[in-house]
Order: structure tokens, then C-alpha cells, then sequence
């Protein structure tokens, strides 16, 4: 017997009414898409848990305070969340100050031996930089996150220009570019291509 | 679609986002001119590199999702 789909919005729907499992089967169809995205774009596996699960906070206060209606894009608004958040997350991220120092003044990682920490970390970045997940954290940024939105989200280009508030055919351009400059850096670390 | 084949056209096609009218004129082109034949290989190829990243989500972050909705419904209720 053939298994019956059901539609994204038909599973809010019967979430709403009560139906935990409803959200279980939403979240099993879409959580690697989603994942991936916010891996890939803040390249952290720890921060993408932590944006994965409050992407998902807020989706359900969204969805029980009856702020969603558009049933039919699920994934295009639950990735607009992640994508805000991950965003937020970098931000964040980067205004951070690079020395911490408690009230002396004095930096408080001295106080902690970090130097395994440190060559683990050196190792994962060395392999990082030559493979794949590497190449596309090196891309320009607005490429970057249209290679991330078009293949990993799976979103299409109309709906990434609406999300990322560009035009269409510049979000095209930038999937083309990225792509053209993946093939060059694979080419020159030697990544096999047929 | 009156105007030439590029290749954003075939970015287009790769993924599945062309109409059927559009797409037989994509075909078409493809197969009269071996640069746009040679770009559509190339996108194919990286497409597939790219489909070897898949990444999933703890359980555990799952679990705190679906426990978060319990919760948050028993209070509703």
C-alpha cells in the first residue's frame, strides 16, 4: 500500500488541533534542510544546534499565538527564521572583543590551559580549508549564502530574492559566480573533478 | 523565452526551475552549442560534490523541540 503525503500545511493544521506527532513528521521532512543551512552559514556545529532549536522555539510560539498563515511555505518562512537568527548569531560573533579580561584587566583565558584546545582547533581548521565545506566558507558572503539558500535550503531564486531582499537576476549571478569559484578552488587543491 | 541561452538559463535548468517551454528551448540550445553543453556538465558535477554534505541535527535538539511543545501545550490546555 502506497504511503499518503501530507502537505506541510495540512500538518499544522492537525498540529494545532492537538497533534504532537504532527510536528515530530515536520520536523523528521525538514531538519536536514534546515540544519545544513544553519551549519553552513555559521560554521559551528554547537551555535547551528542552539539556532536549529530556537528556530523551531519560535516557529512553534509563531504557530500557536496564530501569527503564521501561510501554510503552503512551511520550509521558504522557516528558513527566513533560521537564516535571521544565524545572521544575529554572526553579528554577534564578530562584535565580540577577541581578549576577555576580567576586572584586573588581566586576560582570563592565561588562567586556562588552552594549548590542547588550541592544536585541535589548529588541525580541524587545517583539514577544513581543504575540503568541500572549507571552499564554500570561502566564498564572498552574498555568494555563499545563495549557494547555501538554493542548494541546501532548496529554496528557488524568487524565493531567496524575496527572502534576501535582492533581484532575482543578481541572486542567479551569485549562485553562477559561486559556483565558478568552488570549481577554481577545488581545481587548485587538486579535488578531483571529472 | 525569445532571447539567447545563457548560463544562468542553465542554473535554471539544473534545478528544476524552468517551465516545460522554456526548458525545450534550454534542451535545444544545450545540444547546438558544446560551450553551454560543457557548462551544464560542469554545474551537474558540482552539484553532485555539493550533495556530499548533508548535515543533521543532534537528537538531542530535536527531543528539546518536541519536549518544548508538550509543554508548551499542556499549559495552553
Amino acid at each position: 500500500m502506497q504511503k499518503q503525503f501530507i502537505s506541510d500545511g495540512a500538518l499544522l493544521k492537525v498540529y494545532l488541533e492537538g497533534n504532537e506527532s504532527a510536528l515530530e513528521t515536520l520536523i523528521k521532512r525538514h531538519k536536514s534542510r534546515i540544519f545544513t543551512s544553519i551549519y553552513l552559514l555559521v560554521n559551528d556545529r554547537y551555535i547551528a544546534e542552539d539556532i536549529f532549536q530556537e528556530t523551531f522555539i519560535k516557529i512553534i510560539h509563531c504557530l500557536k499565538s496564530g501569527k503564521y498563515r501561510d501554510e503552503d511555505k512551511f520550509l521558504p518562512w522557516a528558513l527566513r527564521i533560521a537564516r535571521n537568527m544565524a545572521i544575529d548569531s554572526i553579528r554577534q560573533r564578530n562584535r565580540m572583543p577577541s581578549i576577555v579580561t576580567d576586572s584586573e584587566g588581566n586576560d582570563i583565558f592565561s588562567y586556562l590551559d588552552v594549548r590542547e584546545v588550541s592544536k585541535e582547533q589548529t588541525m580541524i581548521e587545517k583539514e577544513d580549508t581543504s575540503s568541500l565545506h572549507g571552499f564554500i566558507n570561502k566564498l564572498p558572503a552574498e555568494q555563499k549564502e545563495v549557494l547555501i539558500l538554493r542548494h541546501y535550503a532548496d529554496l528557488s531564486f524568487k524565493e531567496i530574492a524575496e527572502l534576501t531582499g535582492h533581484n532575482i537576476n543578481t541572486c542567479i549571478g551569485r549562485m553562477h559566480y559561486a559556483l565558478i569559484n568552488l570549481r577554481k578552488m577545488m581545481q587548485k587543491s587538486l579535488v578531483p573533478l571529472k | 523565452m525569445t532571447r539567447e541561452i545563457t548560463n544562468e538559463d542553465i542554473l535554471l535548468l539544473v534545478y528544476g526551475e524552468l517551465n516545460p517551454e522554456d526548458k525545450q528551448k534550454v534542451e535545444l540550445a544545450i545540444a547546438q552549442n558544446p560551450e553551454l553543453k560543457q557548462y551544464l556538465l560542469s554545474v551537474q558535477q558540482s552539484k553532485q560534490l555539493l550533495n556530499t554534505i548533508s548535515e543533521e541535527p543532534h537528537p538531542t535538539s530535536v527531543a528539546i523541540i518536541q519536549e518544548f511543545s508538550h509543554d508548551s501545550h499542556t499549559e495552553a490546555v
